[in-house]
């Protein structure tokens, strides 16, 4: 058992995390059509809705949200439309408990496209923007008013707040419709139809070209910012309310943490909190995609801890460090040996 | 004078209601009568008309009516209408996912023609939670002809992944703008039926099959003559037919050639590029990806200096 978690905790997270990637998008994206699997709807895979090859093996669970939204307010309860959507909330409740926000970092389709993006301005020698924390808050205001207005617009289809006008059934989904996923995904299935501005009333017109506009800052800001659609996206802050719940958890030791500041250089999001508090135990947060690069990136032993259901599963340790840093800087499998050995001999 | 009159709009009335009566032509089974509260039941009404002005059927007499349901395992089973409300309506249960193919055939002789009008409805099982019904449907399953000794003549439609036109039960996407039907007649492409489809506004188009048994329609901007949107959903009927030279006999007598006329009601979308237009789409993306990405550039450049 000590020998499996040593291997565990000196894994080399950037392999690791860049092929279940890939696996997960292949199945999330190709998954329905080609492997002919069927989850049912009542388990959100959480791929795009409008990508066809799914035919009804699981979709974004956002766009089912929305739609639950758009009953008048008896019908939530009574109907049975209602009630599967409430189901189904139930669902990705449970879901959820056990991804917490490792969705984002491991399986998210469209976090995995911003990571190739990155990887592509890495190739290109191009250096990554960073905000400060005035600008991380906008974003971050950004990000809770799209969730807002997304949960809202749909109740107002069929209910009237505060003797306001309805909104037209076009709001179904209002954040599918500038969603930058269904223009992107769908690309990766040859599927063009979602590039276009509806023309058939003033709010499908606008709404259409919101969602040119986040694509096109999307693929611009992803190349510019790591995990930059991140920032801003309601999923990831609906994620977040409900963090607290999840199995999944990281946590960290503030008495081991020297300060080092290497988890905050390795990090997305530039969660300056993970190098600098010292005093929370769960530091998980809000924009934080649970990718652990933080974990992978701690020379101090047991200072970052992930756990499920409190059950360690990958700790920072030295004797990884220093295996993941040899492998960073490309040292050859002998050299890497010689290392290890030398730091078992000083220990 | 006013009795005349009386008699007149009288005897109009009797032969309308006889001649819609007595004329199959245009019978065909309606999906839109699905009824939601049973479980995992299709509901089939039979109607007849053009849809405007669609109405039930409550007599078949005359008429020697078939009823073959080819479930999503690939068994035929034979199916009775029920009377509801004094209409002929079409009742069976679909437990299994994946779609159900019901054949409405209807058989006289006329003038030593045999006659037989066949309609087809797809109705997709299990589909009482409206979100699986892509869940089992497997699209390939749907270019198969189905063909009996009975009804050895069908119509399917091409580029399912697509759908254009769908099924009442179906969900239609709605993409493109040409739908393509292939006619199989005894196991083999038929060449020379003629295709047309019609549409609720009355708009019509026809095709002959190639060679390959194929016929492609294209639907056009004429089609809509109100104004529609994205989630307007138009009802169209597709008909094809075939004359053939077999001879043989029947209960109603003898005949020379047999008439076989095929109708089919499905649902269309308006084509995306209807009320759509993606080079605005592409003049918009440029535009905000030269601005952010040139603005960037230019803070970059500028900075650094």
């Amino acid at each position: 058992m000590k020998s499996f978690r040593r291997r565990i905790n000196n894994v080399n997270l950037n392999r690791f995390r860049s092929l279940f990637q890939i696996g997960a998008f292949l199945i999330l994206v190709y998954g329905g059509y080609y492997l002919g699997l069927e989850l049912g709807r009542g388990l959100p895979i959480m791929t795009c809705l409008y990508n066809h090859h799914l035919y009804g093996s699981g979709g974004c669970f956002f766009g089912y949200f929305q739609r639950l939204l758009t009953l008048p307010w008896p019908f939530y309860l009574t109907t049975p439309w209602g009630k599967k959507n409430l189901i189904m909330f139930l669902v990705f409740l449970m879901w959820f408990l056990f991804f917490n926000k490792a969705w984002c970092g491991y399986m998210c389709p469209l976090g995995t496209i911003q990571d190739w993006i990155s990887k592509l301005r890495q190739i290109l020698r191009v250096r990554y923007s960073s905000y400060t924390a005035r600008q991380h808050t906008i974003l971050k205001t950004i990000k809770y008013f799209l969730l807002v207005c997304s949960l809202l617009a749909p109740m107002a289809i069929f209910n009237s707040f505060f003797g306001l006008p309805k909104l037209p059934i076009v709001w179904e989904c209002p954040f599918c419709e500038i969603c930058p996923g269904r223009k992107i995904i769908l690309l990766f299935i040859g599927e063009l139809s979602e590039w276009h501005i509806n023309f058939v009333c003033t709010d499908t017109i606008v709404l259409t070209s919101l969602g040119i506009w986040f694509t096109a800052l999307f693929l611009i800001g992803g190349f510019f910012k790591k995990r930059f659609f991140c920032l801003f996206c309601p999923m990831n802050a609906l994620h977040h309310l409900f963090t607290r719940l999840a199995f999944l958890k990281l946590y960290k030791d503030g008495s081991k943490c020297t300060r080092c500041g290497n988890c905050y250089r390795v990090c997305d999001a530039e969660i300056l909190e993970v190098a600098d508090d010292v005093e929370s135990r769960y530091i998980v947060n809000d924009r934080c995609s649970m990718c652990f690069k933080c974990v992978a990136a701690c020379p101090e032993e047991d200072c970052l801890k992930v756990t499920f259901l409190g059950f360690p599963i990958f700790n920072s340790t030295e004797e990884g460090f220093i295996r993941r840093q040899n492998i960073m800087l490309g040292y050859p499998p002998k050299k890497r040996m010689a290392c290890i050995n030398k730091f078992k001999k000083k220990k | 004078m006013m009795l005349t009159q009386t008699f007149l709009v009288c005897m109009i009335i009797l032969f309308i209601s006889t001649a819609s009566a007595s004329d199959i032509e245009d019978v065909w089974l309606d999906g839109r009568g699905y009824n939601w509260c049973k479980l995992f039941l299709a509901d089939l009404p039979l109607k007849t008309g053009h849809y405007p002005n669609k109405r039930p059927v409550n007599d078949l007499n005359g008429y020697h009516v078939k009823v073959f349901i080819h479930t999503p395992h690939g068994d035929i089973k034979k199916a009775c209408f029920i009377e509801k409300n004094g209409a002929l309506s079409l009742s069976f249960p679909t437990p299994t996912k994946g779609v159900y193919i019901a054949f409405f055939v209807a058989e006289r002789v006329i003038d030593k023609i045999r006659e037989i009008h066949i309609s087809k409805q797809e109705i997709n099982g299990d589909q009482f939670w409206y979100g699986k019904s892509w869940a089992g449907l497997d699209r390939k399953t749907l270019t198969i002809p189905r063909l009996t000794r009975e009804v050895p003549f069908d119509l399917i439609r091409e580029r399912i992944r697509r759908m254009e036109i769908a099924n009442t039960n179906i969900w239609p996407t709605g993409e493109g703008d040409f739908t393509t039907f292939r006619a199989y007649f005894r196991g083999n492409p038929q060449e020379g039926a003629p295709v047309t489809l019609t549409t609720r506004e009355g708009w019509s188009k026809t095709a002959i099959t190639d060679a390959d048994g194929q016929a492609s329609l294209q639907l056009i901007r004429d089609d809509y003559k109100r104004k529609f949107s994205r989630l307007t959903r138009s009802e169209v009927m597709v008909k094809t037919s075939l004359l053939t030279s077999k001879e043989g006999e029947t209960a109603d007598g003898p005949y020379t050639q047999t008439h076989y006329r095929m109708i089919w009601p499905m649902e269309s979308t308006p084509s995306y590029l209807e009320w759509s237009s993606r080079i605005n789409a592409l003049y918009l993306f440029l535009l905000i990806l030269s601005m952010v990405g040139g603005g960037i550039f230019l803070y970059r450049f500028l900075t650094l200096k």
